[in-house]
């Protein structure tokens, strides 16, 4: 029986190795898994890219967390190894189990370390397109293909790029209204006359786009936090992930190395899932909405467009932008923090969460 | 025994009367009748021969008038087409497009999900296998606990995809009618708002507009340096008030796009992305909450969300009252006549006393007036759809315990928000 447990531990440990992508390297060291970069032409392109090589990445920094992993897990089983022989020597029954109880618990944490790394590695190769994404798989400033991770910061690029656009839209139309709302008209001679303006009556209209530019420009700084969000969640989850496994590898600290798995996967792999799935529809609504942009040549044109049609453009079009910078993120972030929730009971210890909506 | 095989036979004889009636019915639906051929222009006096109610009108058949049929040319003609042969059948409903469109997402997400079920269940056994190779029961408890959710998760992919195929074979329409859409509730409470706030807010622009010209009308004098604004204390009495009243407009109009923004992207988010995302979610342990959290908001979205508003219309006082008092006021321009200033005739002291006339305090609690219903209105815009909100939001927390979420944290903050 105790064979048959042992042999089963060895395939286990075999399959999740292969299961990660990981492959034997020089000098018995295991290789760093590739995330997001198997195509050695689209690691290229994508070199510099978060996601890809260079300093800080993944890429980098998982080779050398893996071995630190493998040593404490092996140090783990050494020790209640150790811990396993006296109490059976001594036939101490309650360290026996506890020794027991440590043992599994790291090999669970061996196990669970390369099956995370194996759910990214397919994440990166899963082509969002087959979800009803739009992507171009050609390479470009976010990488190649069109795994989630690019998606994600196309869409949120894209949906900033239609509130800039959006920003000009309004502020030209601004521009040119308070432009007309300073046309005077003037009579006199010799120092003596009397002027009257002629289109003061736009300064309600130049005013209230003021504050349509003031609350675009809001949601373009939630929606550039965003982009910021999606790109350092894939830095913390080069920190957070190996540091959580290894701390989940130890007794005491393993309820704290599980919240911190679960935060760094749900930032890492269910964010930018979240972003994929409601930022196409909110990206085709926004772009069709800054097309209708009003404009004109003459004054009567703008004054016409001033008494009403632009001010249902200007609300709808912020109304619409505010739903993509505010509300959208709501939910992505009501997501995240459930399924963070879930994960960290399952694996660790539970995350906090009401502290986090006391941050709202 | 006997007992078994008479409820058996009624179950039998329930199911197979319907569709016998229908084709009986259907028999004796001919020309102008329901599912029978017709021409262009021809009424179809009633919509299905479902045997179960009398003839509308003349015929020989027994339709069911209530269900309501036109004149239409065959599959993939348009209206009108002379040419194609013509058929009573019932209009599309408000809902096809909808339906069809999150047909089409489930046909990437049925098999998706089927497949993900597959994996659970592979998951599962493995973790039962293991929990007998290391005599570990609290594993196997663990995997035949899993085996049951990924059982309902099963029910619930095949349940959902069922629910979307009888919705495209018009269930809904027989369920609820077809004059009933949620959405055309809410959008209907909505934007008749915006659209009188948009003609006030014209209306206000078009009075303020030469009063406010003329408030900045003023006499120089470079000998002196003297710049005199005479009819300066329009601006206090009439432009500033306008002014505000049109900036309040602005901000009503404000938060009644950004609710149309949300039902908008709700009803292209709920059934076709939230729902079978939650789906997906829901088959694995660790995404289960966050998959329950979003079919209980796709469900909270779709159908609580609008229809609450639907209520919300009945509650408050009668818009075309409303609309008509604005209507009826706008041709008096509050009394304020800009043509009646003379001051084209340059003679400016008539033109200020005429003006000075012009702002007495009858005329100024007509602009007050004009923007009192604003309160009312804030109370429509902002108040009722709070209270649309926590409808939906207790839906959603209700219902999402029973799909295996539990966001009573997440909810709390929600709340704070609000």
């Amino acid at each position: 029986m105790k064979w048959e447990r042992a042999a089963m531990a060895c395939f286990l440990v075999l399959a999740a190795l292969a299961f990660s992508g990981c492959v034997s390297g020089a000098g018995g060291k295991l290789a760093p898994v590739q995330v997001c970069a198997s195509d050695p032409a689209a690691q290229l392109a994508a070199e510099g890219h978060y996601l890809a090589t260079g300093n800080g990445s993944f890429l980098a920094i998982w080779g050398a967390w893996q071995n630190v992993i493998v040593t404490a897990v092996l140090i783990i089983l050494l020790v209640c190894g150790l811990v396993y022989a006296i109490s059976n020597a001594i036939a101490y029954r309650n360290l026996t189990v506890w020794a027991q109880s440590q043992m599994y618990e790291a090999f669970a944490t061996l196990v669970f370390a390369f099956l995370i790394v194996g759910i990214v590695s397919w994440m990166c190769g899963v082509d969002a397109r087959i979800v009803g994404a739009t992507c171009d798989p050609a390479c470009g400033p976010n990488g190649c293909g069109c795994s989630v991770f690019k998606v994600a910061d196309d869409y949120l690029s894209q949906f900033n790029g239609e509130i800039s656009k959006a920003w000009w839209a309004v502020a030209m139309a601004n521009m040119a209204i308070a432009a007309l709302s300073t046309t005077v008209f003037s009579v006199g001679a010799s120092g003596l006359g009397t002027t009257i303006g002629l289109g003061p009556g736009l300064s309600q209209v130049s005013a209230s786009m003021s504050s349509a530019l003031i609350m675009i420009g809001i949601a373009q700084l939630l929606t550039i936090a965003q982009l910021e969000l999606l790109r350092l969640s894939a830095v913390l989850f080069v920190y957070l992930l190996p540091a959580g496994i290894v701390l989940r590898a130890f007794g005491i600290t393993r309820g704290f190395g599980g919240g911190l798995i679960a935060i760094a996967i749900g930032f890492y792999l269910i964010y930018p899932l979240s972003i994929v799935f409601m930022y196409g529809l909110v990206d085709s609504q926004i772009h069709n909405q800054v097309g209708g942009a009003p404009g004109g040549s003459d004054e009567s044109t703008w004054q016409q467009q001033a008494s009403g049609p632009i001010v249902g453009w200007m609300c709808g079009l912020v109304g619409t932008i505010l739903v993509g910078a505010a509300v959208v993120p709501f939910i992505t972030f009501i997501i995240v923090v459930s399924f963070v929730r879930g994960l960290s009971q399952a694996i660790g210890e539970e995350v906090d969460v009401s502290n986090l909506t006391r941050l709202i | 025994m006997m007992n078994k095989m008479a409820l058996l036979a009624l179950v039998a004889l329930l199911a197979v009367l319907p569709p016998v009636s229908h084709a009986l019915g259907t028999a004796g639906c001919n020309g102008g009748y329901p599912d029978g051929n017709c021409e262009i222009g021809e009424s179809c006096d009633c919509s299905d021969c479902w045997g179960l109610n009398p003839p509308e009108s003349g015929g020989a058949t027994f339709c069911d008038a209530s269900k309501f049929q036109v004149c239409l040319p065959e599959d993939g003609k348009p209206p009108g087409d002379t040419s194609a042969a013509h058929k009573c059948r019932a209009p599309p409903a408000w809902y096809q497009p909808e339906v069809e469109r999150v047909a089409g997402n489930w046909q990437v997400w049925g098999p998706i999900s089927a497949l993900a079920v597959l994996i659970a269940m592979l998951v599962v056994a493995l973790a039962y296998m293991l929990g007998i190779g290391f005599d570990l029961p609290e594993l196997r408890m663990w995997a035949k606990s899993e085996l049951y959710q990924a059982l309902a998760s099963a029910v619930l992919v095949a349940g959902l995809v069922m629910l979307v195929a009888v919705m495209t074979d018009e269930g809904i329409a027989k369920i609820l009618g077809q004059a009933i859409n949620p959405f055309s509730m809410a959008y209907g409470y909505l934007l008749p708002l915006a659209e009188q706030l948009k003609s006030l807010y014209a209306w206000n622009y078009g009075i303020n507009f030469p009063v406010e010209a003329f408030s900045s009308l003023d006499l120089y004098s470079n000998a002196t340096l003297t710049d005199i604004y005479f009819l300066f204390f329009l601006k206090p009495t009439i432009v500033e008030p306008l002014h505000l009243a049109n900036h309040y407009v602005i901000q009503v109009l404000l938060t009644i796009y950004f609710q149309v923004a949300i039902l908008n992207f709700f009803q292209q988010a709920a059934l076709g992305t939230l729902l079978p995302l939650g789906v997906f979610l829901r088959i694995f342990p660790f995404t289960r909450g966050t998959g329950g959290l979003l079919i209980a908001m796709a469900i909270g979205f779709f159908l609580v969300y609008p229809t609450i508003f639907g209520f919300i219309t009945l509650m408050t006082e009668d818009e075309n009252a409303l609309r008509a008092s604005m209507a009826g006021d706008t041709s008096s321009t509050l009394g304020v006549d800009v043509a009646t200033y003379n001051a084209c005739d340059h003679n400016l002291e008539a033109a200020a006393g005429e003006a000075e006339k012009q702002t007495d305090p009858a005329i100024l609690s007509k602009i007050n007036e004009r923007y009192s219903f604003l309160p009312p209105l804030i109370l429509k815009i902002l108040f009722y759809p709070i209270v649309v909100f926590a409808v939906t939001f207790t839906f959603i927390k209700v219902a999402s315990p029973l799909l295996g979420a539990d966001i009573s944290e997440v909810g709390q903050g929600l709340v704070k928000l609000l």
